[in-house]
């Protein structure tokens, strides 16, 4: 059991790095497209109305500021704030937030159970009457994210479920993946609460569990954590197969595409690359449209009077 | 694409009833049309303005700007409008057999 | 409703019944305000696939035979398999992919749809079904999932040519206005999706509307404009313009044409010269008042700015963004200003950005901000008393939302009208006009009722609530559309409604505003009778 826990938790761990990893290089290696970009542009200096550089006369002799800062600060915010659900759907929020809550406290949870091994392996006693404050931080930082984590995520799930299930705008479009999810992270979320609750109020058994992850001294841990871990690394190995990379295309799809208002200006490195995309063949087959001949190749000789 | 007999000739005519080959018009299908469009009979007034559409199209290959066929037939939109109630555009030209507007006009 | 009868064969999957329609303001809040709806002939019915919503934007013809019928099934797919490749669609693959796969169908876009709101919440408009469709559609047929996978992904659906026609059409009710797009949190687009859509019907299988294609784009590249008008026509309506410029203002104005190395291309949506030639006028005044060395182009395509490749066909559009650079070059003009087109701003300013190369990207900008510049900088001597009416801004999807163009026009309202009052919302959060994405020139069978009843509803609303307080026809009231296709919209809902009728509501362009405050001209310039 000890071995299997291990194994399976460097397994997941390792497999949801590396489906990420290729997921995103994917996504990030597509061409460059036209530009389609949506107003507000966050790095605009007019970004409070939507303003953009096409407002001022000659816009390409003016020097750009671009607040790039800005923008990544908006997309950060709206991780912990959900703010347009907020507006546009309060019924929806009121769960949908406790559960992507209960998701990024459950993160924190276990990247400070990694940390906290770290410490515990150089001599730091983590407990809430620790003789080091570093050791009683980690002690209540690990116990709040957890014990939050488990209590906001089970309450997400459940209100999701049926909110799914009972809201006829939701249900039309929902599918049985979706169910399963809720199910799945509920269970998550319920099991962790369990296992504190019930059997290790302190959650040492976590830190020991972790440190013997990372001095290979593996560990066994009672039915409670084990539950939990097995379902919490599942759920690593389930997460690439749903939409949940939407938390980083989310940043993609925002730097790329919606903000992305970069000019092409002659000779830059930008033209270059949209020269050789104008030099792949197409294969479309209306009428109008030469087929195996390059985008370059699809217009006409100019027929000038003058 | 549909066909009816106007002036005792079959015509194509599209979806809104223009005619689809200008060079066939002639003052029958003009009437013919004009029936259709509650514009018949076609007094002096009506054919001072198809006269006008006709030559201008044969002219340039369009329909004048709206505003120029009013200044230069000297009817106003609103007598247009009494001669052809379905509008200079929809109305008119569709009896002077000229294509149907396109573009953003 | 449910999602998969799209493909089951009927009359029609939905009927839009007058008391399913968003309830509109005063003096349109009876039952009995709203005209009937025409519906198609039956012998239309027979000719024409109508079995979406009983209206016709492209009106494909029913396939002959069986065999014609698995063809454009075949077909639909290779376009939809190409439509996913880098070589044949670069331009919007990124875009595309992002959302196709982000989307959690939370459905926080779907009350930001004007069509949706407007039709009564109608599913087959809802922001999200057009993607939804095409999704399952790539899950069985491209990827070719296992039926347990489909299942448990919810993406069954049978792919036959009922759905395929009513897809096509489907694509046609959107505006691609992007106010879907705007409120999504992940960036997903379900607007692009409508796009994208088309252009698997027009790039791989030849169909599009007529007037976005054949007598638009085509006709464009053949004549020089979508409008027909060709570059003799021009310097007809030219000299037209020069006399009536005279006449209404005593001054004689020779308008420049194909002046080499002048400092500004004006291109024009050649729609004006037809029928709103009182904007390019206005144009020719100003810039003369200004002393603006600047120009029009008679070569095909560079006096039409518009480019309707814009809204279904990356191809066409490229085309004609080309034909306009060359036109700019061959003058040896510094740069191109883009008169009051809405679509032509994007088209010319962002998305053919990436198209323009070497010495063909030649500087592109707004007719506003230069506009802005000559009225805050008292550059022309202006009366702001002449302008003393109520009035209000409607903002072109493209200028705002999709282009970042929204104050320069607002200070000149400030300053020019004194009554000005906006309309909410506005600026980047505005409603489309109900004529977007080439809806304005589709003029054939029911669907200019349509576009007035359902996609330009909004607005219609938004208009009135915004004069309320002045809405007896006594008091003349202006809403400003700087762009053709808007304004041609704005027309046709008018007349729609008889909303000049009962509450005197004229609508015109932004420079008619300026040209009429302008001290030196007697008359005023807006004639009010020309609604």
């Amino acid at each position: 059991m000890r071995i299997f826990l291990a194994i399976l938790t460097y397994f997941s761990y390792i497999f949801i790095i590396a489906m990420y990893t290729i997921k995103a290089a994917k996504y990030l290696k597509l061409p460059v497209h036209l530009r389609w970009e949506l107003y507000p542009v966050m790095h605009e200096e007019n970004y409070q109305y939507g303003g953009s550089y096409f407002e001022q006369v000659d816009w390409w002799t003016r020097i750009r500021q671009k607040r790039y800062l800005r923008g990544f600060l908006f997309l950060l915010k709206e991780y912990f704030v959900l703010g347009e659900y907020f507006q546009k759907h309060k019924a929806y929020w009121y769960f949908l937030y406790p559960w992507h809550i209960g998701f990024i406290l459950i993160i924190t949870f276990h990247i400070l159970c990694f940390f906290g091994a770290v410490a515990m392996v150089f001599g730091i006693t983590i407990s809430s009457s620790s003789q080091s404050i570093t050791g009683i931080v980690f002690y209540y930082a690990i116990l709040f994210t957890g014990v939050v984590s488990f209590v906001t995520g089970a309450f997400g799930s459940v209100g999701l479920l049926i909110k799914r299930i009972y809201d006829e705008n939701l249900k039309q479009y929902a599918t049985p993946l979706h169910y399963f999810t809720y199910i799945f992270t509920f269970l998550i979320f319920i099991s962790g609460f369990y296992a504190w609750y019930f059997i290790d109020p302190t959650l040492s058994e976590y830190r020991e569990f972790w440190k013997g992850l990372i001095t290979f001294k593996f560990i066994d841990v009672g039915c409670g954590a084990a539950t939990h871990i097995i379902l919490f690394n599942l759920f690593l190995v389930y997460l690439p197969y749903t939409r949940s990379m939407h938390y980083i295309t989310r940043f993609f799809g925002f730097c790329l595409i919606r903000w992305d208002d970069e000019p092409n200006m002659r000779g830059g490195k930008l033209e270059r690359k949209l020269q050789a995309l104008l030099n792949q063949k197409v294969s479309w087959s209306a009428a109008h449209i030469k087929s195996g001949k390059t985008w370059g190749e699809q217009v006409e000789e100019p027929k000038m009077r003058s | 694409m549909a066909k009816t007999t106007l002036g005792g000739i079959e015509m194509e005519i599209d979806e809104d009833g223009f005619i689809q080959e200008p060079d066939k018009w002639n003052k029958e299908i003009a009437e013919d049309i004009a029936k259709l469009e509650s514009a018949y009979p076609m007094t002096e007034e009506h054919w001072k303005l198809v006269n006008y559409l006709r030559d201008y199209f044969l002219k340039y290959e369009i329909a004048p700007p709206i505003r120029m066929l009013v200044k230069q037939t000297g009817l106003d939109l609103k007598k247009i409008y009494q001669l052809f109630p379905g509008g200079p555009a929809k109305g008119a030209c569709k009896i002077a057999g000229l294509p149907k507007p396109t573009g953003c006009v | 409703m449910k999602i998969e009868d799209i493909s089951k064969k009927s009359e029609q999957l939905i009927t839009i019944k007058p008391e399913d329609l968003m309830p509109l303001p005063y003096p349109y809040d009876t039952p009995d305000a709203d005209p009937a709806m025409r519906e198609l002939t039956q012998d239309q019915k027979n000719r024409y696939e109508a079995s979406l919503d009983g209206v016709l934007a492209i009106g494909i013809p029913k396939p002959e035979t069986k065999e014609i019928e698995e063809e454009l099934i075949r077909k639909f797919l290779s376009g939809l398999a190409k439509l996913l490749t880098k070589e044949n669609n670069w331009t919007f693959l990124q875009p595309l992919l992002h959302s196709l796969e982000y989307c959690v169908k939370c459905q926080i876009c779907n009350d930001s749809c004007p069509v949706y709101v407007a039709s009564g919440k109608q599913e087959i408009y809802r922001p999200t079904y057009r993607p939804e469709i095409l999704r399952r559609i790539i899950n069985k047929y491209l990827k070719k999932q296992s039926t347990l996978s489909l299942k448990l992904t919810g993406s069954d659906i049978e792919l036959n040519w009922t759905l395929i026609a009513r897809l096509a059409e489907l694509s046609y009710r959107c505006t691609l206005c992007r106010r879907c797009a705007q409120v999504c949190p992940l960036g997903v687009d379900n607007g692009l999706i409508s796009h994208e859509i088309r252009k698997i019907f027009s790039q791989e299988m030849g169909i599009a509307p007529k007037e976005l294609h054949e007598s638009g784009t085509v006709q464009q590249l053949k004549v020089g404009s979508s409008t027909g008008i060709t570059p003799k026509a021009l310097g007809n309506i030219i000299s037209f313009m020069e006399d009536e410029i005279e006449e209404k203002t005593g001054k004689k104005i020779k308008i420049p044409v194909d002046k080499e190395g002048a400092d500004i291309l004006l291109l024009h949506n050649a729609g004006e010269f037809m029928a709103w030639p009182e904007n390019t006028e206005a144009f020719a005044i100003i810039f003369e008042a200004a002393g603006i060395n600047w120009t029009l182009s008679s070569e095909l395509v560079g006096y039409d700015a518009v480019n309707y490749g814009v809204w279904y066909d990356d191809f066409q559009f490229a085309k004609i963004a080309l034909r306009h650079a060359e036109v700019a070059k061959a003058l040896k003009v510094k740069k191109i200003s883009v008169g009051e087109c809405g679509h032509a701003h994007k088209a010319m300013m962002v998305i053919a950005d990436r198209i323009l190369t070497g010495d063909l990207n030649i500087p592109r900008e707004s007719a506003i901000p230069l506009l802005a510049d000559l009225v805050i900088n008292n550059k022309i001597k202006l009366d702001p008393g002449r302008n003393n009416f109520p009035i209000t801004l409607h903002d072109p999807c493209n200028m705002v939302r999709l282009m970042g163009i929204v104050e320069p026009q607002r200070q000149i309202l400030r300053k020019i009208c004194p009554q000005f009052r906006e309309m909410e919302p506005h600026g980047v959060d505005n409603y489309c006009c109900g004529g977007g994405s080439g809806f304005a020139i589709i003029q054939s069978m029911n669907f200019p009722d349509w576009r007035s009843a359902i996609s330009g509803r909004v607005k219609l609303k938004q208009v009135l609530e915004t004069f309320q307080d002045v809405i007896s026809p006594d008091i003349p009231k202006y809403v400003c559309a700087p762009c053709s296709n808007c304004k041609g919209q704005i027309r046709d809902l008018f007349n729609y409604y008889s909303v000049f009728e009962k509450c005197n509501i004229f609508y015109g362009g932004l420079v008619e505003l300026i040209a009429n405050a302008m001290v030196d001209i007697e008359k005023p310039f807006i004639e009010w009778e020309w609604h």
